[in-house]
C-alpha cells in the first residue's frame, strides 16, 4: 500500500537510507538503473525494499513512439516487479525515438486523434502483458505542433479513459510547460480526471531566460509548491514525492522539501473538511 | 504530417540538425522555433556526455573537460544511442578515441578508456557466490585432475600497452601522476568484482594463460601440464579461490 511522502530512490543516499531509515514512507526507484545482472544497485534495492514500499518508474518505456513495442525490456521490467513487488509502475507520455534509436529524452507528441487511438492501444498491450494497470505521466514541453488537434489535458484525460490507465501527474511539469506554452496551469490540472490519479510528482526546475527547463537540480520553486497546494485541494490525498537527478543535495534537505508538501497537502485537507 | 513521420524528422533534427521538423512546430517572438527545438539538440548531446563522463571519469580527467565534451558530442553525432540504458552507451568509446586522437598519449588514453569500461562492465555484473577451497574437501584426489572449474560473471581480462593503470589510480586518488604517457611492453590485466568492491591486478604471463585455458575449459590436469607442476597449479588455483574467482566445479 503506497500513500504518504516519498523521494527518488538515488545512489547517494543508499547507505544513509539503510542506516538511519528517514521518515519517509515509500521511494520510486528508476526501473532502468536496477534493469542490471548484480552487484552494488541490486544489493541495496533489495535491502531498501525490506525496509520501505517502493514504485517503479521507467524512462524508456516510449509508449509514444511509431516503433514497435519492445516486448523484450517489457519482460525485464515485468521480472524486475517480481523483485520489487511495486505499487505501482509508471513511465511518460513521450516517445524517446524511432528506428532503433534512443534519445534517451522524454519527447512530446502531437495531440491528435491518430496519436490518441496509438498510444491507447499500446497502454493496452504493455497493461496486458504486465498484467496490472500503469500509471502515465505527462512530461515538461518545449514544442507545440501545429498538427495538436486538443489541448495536452484534453489528451491525457480521453487517454486516461480509452486506455483504461491511471495518471501520475507531475506538478513541475504543468508548470513548466504552462510557461513555455503559455497556458493556464490551474486549467491544465482542473481538467484530468481525480479517479485517475494515483501519484503526484514534484521537482525543480531552471530558468533559461524567459523558459523554463524540466532540469530536477534545484528545489521545488515556489509557484510549483503554489500549484501543489491548488493540486492537493483538488485530488486530496495523493502519494506524493520530490525527484532530484541532478546536483543531488544530502538527504536531510530533501526530507526538509518534503515536510513543505507535507504541510501544504495537511492545510488543503483542512481546507477541504 | 502523420506520426510516423513527424517523428522521424524531429529525431532526423536532434541527431543531424535536419530541418525539415522546424515546418511542424509552433514558435513566437518570445521563443522562437529553433530555440524550442534547440532545447532537444542540447540536450541529446549534453545529456550522452554527461553519462559517458560517468563511465569514463578517468579518461575526462586525463583529456580536460572541454577536450572530452568536443570529442565524445562528436562521437555521440556518430554513434546514436541503440541501447535502452544509457549506462549501455559507450562500448564503442575506446575504439573512436583509438582512431581521433592523435600524440603520443593516444594509445594509453585509449587503453585507459578499454580499462574504464572493463570494470564498469565488473561493477554490476552478475552474482554468484564463490566457492571456498574447503568446498572441494570431499573430493577424492584421483578425481581432481579431471575438475573442471566455473569462474565469476564479473571476471575480466584485458590485455594493454601502456602505463593507463598508474593514470586510472591517478585520477582515482589512489596513486601518483605518472611522470608521461608511457608505452610498455604487452601487460594482461585481470579485474572482477567480489561482493561489492571491484578489483584488479596484472598477470603474470604464466597466468594469463592458464586463466585464458581455465576460462576456455581446460580440466585441472591440463592446467598442471600448461605449468609443469601440480604444485604451481595449485598454488595458482589458490589464489583465484582467495580472491573469489571460482564459483562451481563439476
Amino acid at each position: 500500500m503506497i500513500c504518504g511522502f516519498g523521494l527518488g530512490l538515488r545512489p547517494q543516499h543508499y547507505s544513509e537510507v539503510l542506516h538511519s531509515r528517514p521518515p519517509v514512507d515509500w521511494f520510486e526507484i528508476i526501473t532502468e538503473n536496477y534493469l542490471v545482472p548484480g552487484g552494488k544497485p541490486l544489493y541495496f534495492l533489495d535491502r531498501i525494499r525490506g525496509l520501505y514500499p517502493m514504485v517503479m518508474h521507467g524512462v524508456s518505456l516510449s509508449i509514444g513512439s511509431t516503433a514497435p513495442l519492445d516486448f523484450a525490456y517489457l519482460a525485464q521490467v515485468k521480472t524486475l516487479a517480481r523483485r520489487v513487488r511495486p505499487g505501482w509502475i509508471s513511465d511518460h507520455l513521450c516517445w524517446t525515438g524511432v528506428g532503433e534509436t534512443n534519445l534517451h529524452d522524454l519527447m512530446p507528441l502531437p495531440y491528435t486523434s491518430e496519436a490518441l487511438r496509438h498510444v491507447a492501444t499500446r497502454i493496452g498491450q504493455v497493461q496486458d502483458f504486465l498484467g496490472q494497470r500503469i500509471l502515465i505521466e505527462n512530461v515538461s514541453s518545449y514544442v507545440t505542433y501545429r498538427s495538436s488537434e486538443m489541448t495536452e489535458w484534453e489528451f491525457i484525460a480521453a487517454l486516461a479513459a480509452e486506455a483504461d490507465c491511471d495518471l501520475l501527474l507531475d506538478v513541475n511539469n504543468v508548470y513548466v510547460s504552462s510557461v513555455n506554452h503559455g497556458f493556464d496551469a490551474r486549467a491544465f490540472l482542473d481538467a484530468i480526471p481525480p479517479a485517475r490519479v494515483r501519484q503526484i510528482h514534484l521537482a525543480g526546475h531552471s530558468h533559461q531566460g524567459e523558459f523554463l527547463i524540466d532540469t530536477h537540480d534545484t528545489a521545488v520553486a515556489q509557484p510549483v509548491w503554489d500549484l501543489y497546494r491548488h493540486t492537493a485541494e483538488r485530488f486530496g490525498q495523493i502519494p506524493t514525492m520530490i525527484e532530484r537527478d541532478g546536483d543531488i543535495p544530502a538527504l536531510a534537505q530533501l526530507l526538509a522539501e518534503l515536510d513543505v508538501a507535507r504541510q501544504l497537502a495537511c492545510l488543503a485537507a483542512v481546507q477541504a473538511a | 504530417m502523420k506520426l510516423a513521420q513527424l517523428q522521424r524528422s524531429f529525431q532526423d533534427h536532434v541527431l543531424r540538425d535536419d530541418p525539415r521538423i522546424a515546418r511542424e512546430i509552433s514558435g513566437d517572438e518570445r521563443f522562437p522555433v529553433s530555440m524550442r527545438l534547440g532545447v532537444y539538440t542540447e540536450a541529446y548531446a549534453a545529456r550522452l556526455i554527461e553519462v559517458l563522463a560517468e563511465t569514463f571519469p578517468a579518461v575526462q580527467a586525463a583529456l580536460g573537460r572541454g577536450l572530452f565534451a568536443r570529442l565524445v558530442g562528436e562521437f555521440a553525432r556518430h554513434h546514436p544511442s541503440r541501447f535502452r540504458s544509457a549506462r549501455d552507451y559507450g562500448a564503442q568509446l575506446p575504439r573512436w578515441l583509438a582512431a581521433h586522437l592523435s600524440g603520443a598519449r593516444a594509445p594509453g588514453i585509449a587503453d585507459l578508456a578499454r580499462f574504464e569500461w572493463t570494470v564498469a562492465g565488473a561493477f554490476d555484473a552478475a552474482d554468484q557466490l564463490a566457492l571456498t577451497p574447503a568446498s572441494l574437501a570431499g573430493i577424492a584426489p584421483a578425481q581432481w585432475p579431471q575438475l573442471r572449474f566455473a569462474y565469476s560473471p564479473s571476471l575480466r581480462r584485458l590485455s594493454v600497452t601502456s602505463n593507463c593503470v598508474a593514470w586510472w589510480k591517478f585520477a582515482c586518488a589512489q596513486g601518483p601522476r605518472p611522470s608521461r604517457w608511457r608505452p610498455t611492453r604487452r601487460q594482461q590485466w585481470l579485474v572482477w568484482r567480489q561482493e561489492l568492491a571491484v578489483f584488479y591486478r596484472r598477470l603474470s604471463g604464466a597466468e594469463s594463460q592458464a586463466l585464458d585455458a581455465a576460462l576456455a575449459g581446460a580440466t585441472f590436469g591440463q592446467l598442471c601440464e600448461q605449468l609443469s607442476t601440480p604444485v604451481v597449479a595449485a598454488a595458482m588455483l589458490q589464489g583465484w579461490f582467495n580472491a573469489g574467482l571460482v564459483v562451481g566445479a563439476s
